[in-house]
């Protein structure tokens, strides 16, 4: 057995990593084609509330966070329905707001500051067995509710209005996949971080999309890349003693510009 | 479903946004089966009134009913085909294959959580096979020409098997050779089929030559019945606001 299997710790960050990695790219695929890659960024500073509320009250902060990153979903899905300000705009409302608000709460909790940057940028020495039944647990409820809704989600990602005059309640798929998305960033910052996570829901879909091949093979690609970035990040993270989100985004990235190089090719 | 005399009825539809009245009083019938044609100029509530018979969008005052059932109680949505204006216009960088597109149309017809079987997959190919897009199966809709990608979305109408088609401006994307090739198509499926085929166009001279009925709007109904009526310089004027002189040729 490898050495980095013999602590229990790695082996709990690698669980968590697959099961992130295969969910992270699946959302962010319909992310990524609907124009909405600032949504998991958005999510992620939304999280970050969650997190400094659960370390303030003593409370677990993975599910404060989940908490507060599903409301706020549901709350931007709502403002973004009333077509008042522009969708990218209420994007960027709550990302900014979020972390002001995020950083007025930790800076009230004294002490705990190190606590804060292990969600800022992943730590995989902090995956505690509780939290992994957790990311386990939700990660198969997020696959198996996008494996029952995919070819909704398909109709509606390529046009919207053909999708209602087909009778899909787009509302609540859209409702449905945000709160997904936002699932899946509580469910990763242990693993990559809050301020790297969007990057995971993104880099390996546009990745694949070099390759010009159909949605579905798009789809796989990506979780494929989305696999050997978070394994390889996670590999060289532990023997080079490196951040393990910053890793793997940046194996993410080192796989973008080798796909960039692919297409020109082609 | 019931055989329904009239596929569509509208009365009295008015729709309005703030001050702005974009349709007065519309009323009319399509038989099943039937082929028209909506014309008028810009801003005349051509797209308005389509979507609103699709359910899109909610008229200020009065009803529209879809085979004898009143929009919002009727379901069946998989009875009914649209091609969207300017579907030709896809997102170029949209990751799809013409097939998994036009399988997409038929998601209305499979129902929420029902998966993919033979008889859906033959629907899907027997609606390529109309559209004659059968050989681009497998290529990226972002490939294709502007025609072939308006093919492409009447397919994945066709693919829910549809009793009526709405479609709106079907043309604006089509070179003006092929158009001749893409209204035999559509006189055939109306033919052969017997689909009913709404079909808006501000292209007055096909929609005289091609279409069984004519509906002229400009806000309100200016006139209603088979084309050679409407091609009159009463109409025109009421249509278009300025005195028109016609000439009819062969061609």
């Amino acid at each position: 057995m490898l050495e980095i299997f013999k602590y229990d710790f790695m082996v709990r960050a690698f669980v968590a990593g697959l099961v992130i990695a295969v969910i992270a790219p699946a959302i962010g695929i319909f992310m990524v084609i609907r124009r909405y890659s600032l949504m998991a960024d958005t999510l992620a500073h939304i999280s970050l509330v969650g997190v400094a509320i659960g370390i303030l009250t003593g409370g677990d902060p993975i599910i404060t966070a989940t908490a507060t990153s599903v409301i706020t979903a549901v709350g931007i899905e709502k403002l973004r329905l009333n077509r008042k300000i522009f969708g990218e705009s209420v994007l960027a409302l709550f990302l900014s707001a979020s972390l002001a608000v995020a950083s007025v709460l930790i800076s009230m909790a004294k002490g705990q500051s190190l606590n804060i940057l292990s969600y800022l940028f992943g730590s995989i020495t902090t995956v505690a067995a509780t939290e992994l039944f957790f990311i386990v647990g939700l990660g198969v409820v997020v696959l198996g509710t996008l494996f029952l809704i995919y070819k909704e989600l398909f109709f509606i990602s390529f046009d919207e209005e053909m999708a209602r005059a087909g009778g899909i309640n787009t509302k609540i798929f859209n409702l449905i996949l945000i709160i997904l998305a936002a699932l899946t960033v509580t469910l990763s910052m242990r693993i990559v971080g809050v301020l790297l996570i969007g990057a995971l829901m993104v880099i390996p879909v546009i990745t694949a999309m070099q390759f010009g091949r159909s949605f579905k093979k798009t789809l796989f690609l990506a979780i494929g890349f989305s696999l050997v970035s978070v394994i390889s990040g996670l590999f060289i993270s532990y023997y080079l003693d490196l951040a393990s989100g910053g890793t793997i985004v940046v194996v993410a990235l080192a796989l973008f510009l080798l796909s960039l190089l692919f297409n020109r090719k082609n | 479903m019931k055989n329904h005399e009239f596929a569509i009825e509208v009365k009295d539809v008015s729709y309005k946004i703030g001050h702005a009245t974009l349709l007065e009083n519309v009323s009319f019938n399509v038989q099943q089966g039937e082929y028209l044609g909506i014309i008028g100029p810009n801003g005349g509530g051509k797209t308005t009134l389509l979507k609103i018979m699709l359910g899109l969008i909610k008229p200020t005052w009065g009803e529209v009913k879809i085979f004898g059932q009143n929009l919002d109680e009727f379901h069946d949505r998989a009875a009914i085909g649209y091609v969207p204006q300017k579907a030709s216009e896809t997102e170029y960088r949209f990751p799809a294959t013409v097939e998994e597109i036009v399988r997409s149309g038929r998601t209305a017809r499979i129902g929420l959580f029902g998966r993919f079987s033979g008889a859906d997959n033959k629907a899907v190919h027997r609606a390529m096979g109309m559209a004659d897009i059968g050989g681009l199966a497998d290529k990226l809709v972002s490939n294709l020409s502007g025609g072939e990608r308006q093919r492409v979305m009447i397919a994945r109408a066709l693919a829910c098997e549809p009793k009526m088609l709405f479609m709106d401006e079907p043309t604006l994307a089509i070179d003006i050779a092929s158009q001749e090739k893409f209204y035999e198509f559509l006189e055939k499926l109306n033919r052969e089929l017997n689909l009913t085929i709404l079909f808006v166009s501000h292209d007055i001279a096909a929609v005289a030559k091609k279409v069984g009925t004519v509906l002229c709007l400009n806000r309100e109904m200016v006139c209603h019945g088979s084309p050679s009526m409407f091609m009159k310089e009463e109409y025109m004027e009421k249509l278009y606001g300025k005195k028109v002189h016609l000439i009819h040729h062969a061609h």
